[in-house]
């Protein structure tokens, strides 16, 4: 495959909390995303991923780690470097609601990022706007409306075009759908898909939905109490995942054609707080298949397969 | 057992919410009403119990629950009724309870509200109740506030009052929407198994048709208040009704959907 676009290397974040502990929502997590691909992180709540993604998008620093883009490293960038490299990581958000201010009109608030970034006249800035809209599938005639006269999923396209207007070469999802009905939320994913393959543009999909994300990814990267536990191509997450967790997420997926009468062995228990991490693999408390060590040594990130990397002692 | 015939429902300002619905179920029945935002699911579930918001009236048909009409109850019947006879659980079970009293007084005030039981037997029972939902340690819940809890062990809270009093019928209003997936596996499971346990008809109401598809003996799609196509999973699955098609389209299912 080509050179990496955006790669994190062993990125943590620890927030301290008013009463003095400390949370590690994301601890030594490493990902790779190649351009023109999508990457789907799953995890359930609390798993760090919204974290993961505010790192990537450099709106929180790593306590530890490195960021790389194109192979250099982006880590420490401050000011006017940290502002130029801005244009070529966007990020789109859940609530699209909260996304936008709601005084603007729509053709100011989707070349917002432009202002930023080149000088260009209203009459310029409304015709980059019309085109934005185009590229979203958006009606012009939208230009002059606000935001909050628009419904879900209108606004969540909106959200993409303005993400789109500063020309990233990678656009960072955070559950990005999963506000929506299920058939807004198709509409969009087939938009996301169509313009990955106009523009070659690298897709970073967060989502605790695991059968969507895995419908449209490339890779998928499975995270479980703030750590990467299983990376494998999305197109054998069913027949190949490993990793105890991931295999007790599929078990919980349900499908249309999951038979009625089928029993179903969901994980029991729930995830620990990331206050109280526990020793040694962060999901020994909860796995089917511990062993001694699991509570005493951490896994390390072992290669099963090509492009498969499984953190568990079982492999 | 509930009867619901050629019901229609509008809000303020004329604005119909629900037209000619038509529903029937029997005990230990589970039925799934499922539809996008807007469909009318909720106003429906709000119509049975008598707790529509202000400015929504009936506008026309009958609603019968064991044979008799649920349209004009007095206050004072609908107290008996609601919270013994029908019960619901709610997206989100925490936002029902109060966020300063504890779990533990709350439970017990609803048991003694519609029983005779002591404080300490109603103690007891909810014990018993939350141990049934699976909660490892039930005196430890009681004694928490509802914000110490996670989500899925408020709903556990939540479906475990909900069932105390055995009721024939229970709506369930998006009762794992919120959910983590495993967690919503679990939660599945268990009121499936109370189902058997206490032959109660379960009026679920959701968006998830895969959860609908697998609970469900009988799934009834909704559109701007409309019924647009019902039958059971295999009906569901065939059917030529469009917008059936749509929304099986749009679920995502492992496998794969977009050519990417």
């Amino acid at each position: 495959m080509s050179e990496c676009i955006l790669e994190g290397r062993g990125l943590t974040r620890r927030y301290r909390r008013p009463d003095g502990r400390t949370l590690t929502a994301c601890r030594r997590v490493g990902l790779q995303l190649f351009p023109g691909e999508t990457l789907g992180v799953v995890g359930e709540s609390g798993c760090g991923k919204s974290t993961l993604v505010r790192m990537l998008a450099q709106l929180e620093r790593p306590d530890e780690g490195e960021l790389l883009f194109q192979g250099e490293t982006i880590t420490g960038l401050r000011g006017e470097a940290l502002r130029r490299h801005r244009p070529h990581v966007q990020m789109i958000f859940q609530d699209s609601a909260a996304a936008f201010f709601p005084r603007m009109r729509v053709w100011d608030a989707v070349t917002e990022p432009l202002r930023s970034f080149h000088p260009l006249s209203r009459a310029q800035r409304r015709e980059q706007a019309a085109r934005l809209l185009e590229r979203v599938e958006l009606p012009v005639d939208f230009l002059d409306r606000y935001p909050h006269s628009m419904s879900g999923g209108q606004r969540q396209r909106l959200g993409i075009a303005r993400a789109l207007a500063l020309e990233p070469e990678v656009l960072l999802c955070d559950e990005a759908t999963s506000a929506l009905d299920v058939s807004t939320q198709a509409q969009l994913v087939e938009l996301l898909v169509s313009l990955q393959k106009k523009q070659n543009l690298s897709i970073l999909f967060v989502c605790h939905d695991l059968a969507l994300v895995q419908s449209l990814s490339h890779r998928i990267t499975v995270m479980y109490l703030g750590t990467v536990v299983e990376s494998l191509p999305s197109a054998r997450l069913a027949a190949d995942a490993v990793h105890p967790y991931t295999q007790g997420l599929l078990e919980a997926v349900f499908s249309l054609h999951t038979p009625p009468g089928k029993a179903i062995a969901p994980l029991s228990g729930e995830a620990p707080s990331p206050t109280h991490r526990p020793l040694g693999c962060p999901f020994h408390t909860r796995c089917p298949r511990r062993m001694e060590r699991c509570s005493a040594e951490e896994p390390p990130t072992t290669v099963v397969a090509p492009g498969h990397t499984v953190a568990c002692h079982l492999y | 057992m509930l009867d619901i015939q050629h019901l229609s429902v509008s809000y303020a300002g004329g604005v119909s919410a629900l037209s000619d619905f038509s529903l029937h179920m029997e005990r230990g029945e589970v039925v799934a009403l499922v539809g996008e935002s807007g469909s009318g699911k909720t106003t429906a579930v709000r119509t049975i119990l008598g707790l529509l918001p202000p400015g929504g009236t009936v506008e026309g048909g009958t609603v019968n629950f064991e044979g008799r009409s649920l349209l004009d109850l007095s206050r004072r019947e609908w107290g008996r009724l609601r919270g013994k006879e029908i019960s619901v659980i709610f997206q989100d079970s925490g936002a029902m309870l109060n966020p300063i009293r504890t779990v533990g007084s709350q439970f017990r005030e609803y048991i003694r509200a519609h029983s005779a039981l002591s404080r300490r037997e109603a103690a007891e029972l909810a014990g018993e109740m939350l141990g049934r939902m699976g909660l490892p340690n039930p005196e430890s819940i009681l004694a928490s506030y509802p914000f110490q809890l996670s989500g899925g062990q408020r709903q556990r809270v939540g479906i475990a009052m909900a069932m105390t009093f055995r009721p024939r019928l229970l709506l369930a209003d998006e009762p794992t929407s919120a959910l983590d997936v495993t967690t919503q596996a679990q939660i599945v499971r268990q009121l499936l198994e109370l189902r058997d346990a206490c032959r109660t008809a379960v009026l679920l109401v959701t968006h998830n048709l895969a959860v609908a598809a697998y609970m469900a003996g009988h799934i009834v799609v909704m559109r701007s208040g409309r019924i647009t196509d019902q039958g059971d999973r295999e009906h569901l699955l065939r059917s030529e009704e469009p917008y059936t098609q749509q929304l099986l389209r749009s679920v995502p299912d492992l496998g794969g959907m977009w050519d990417v």
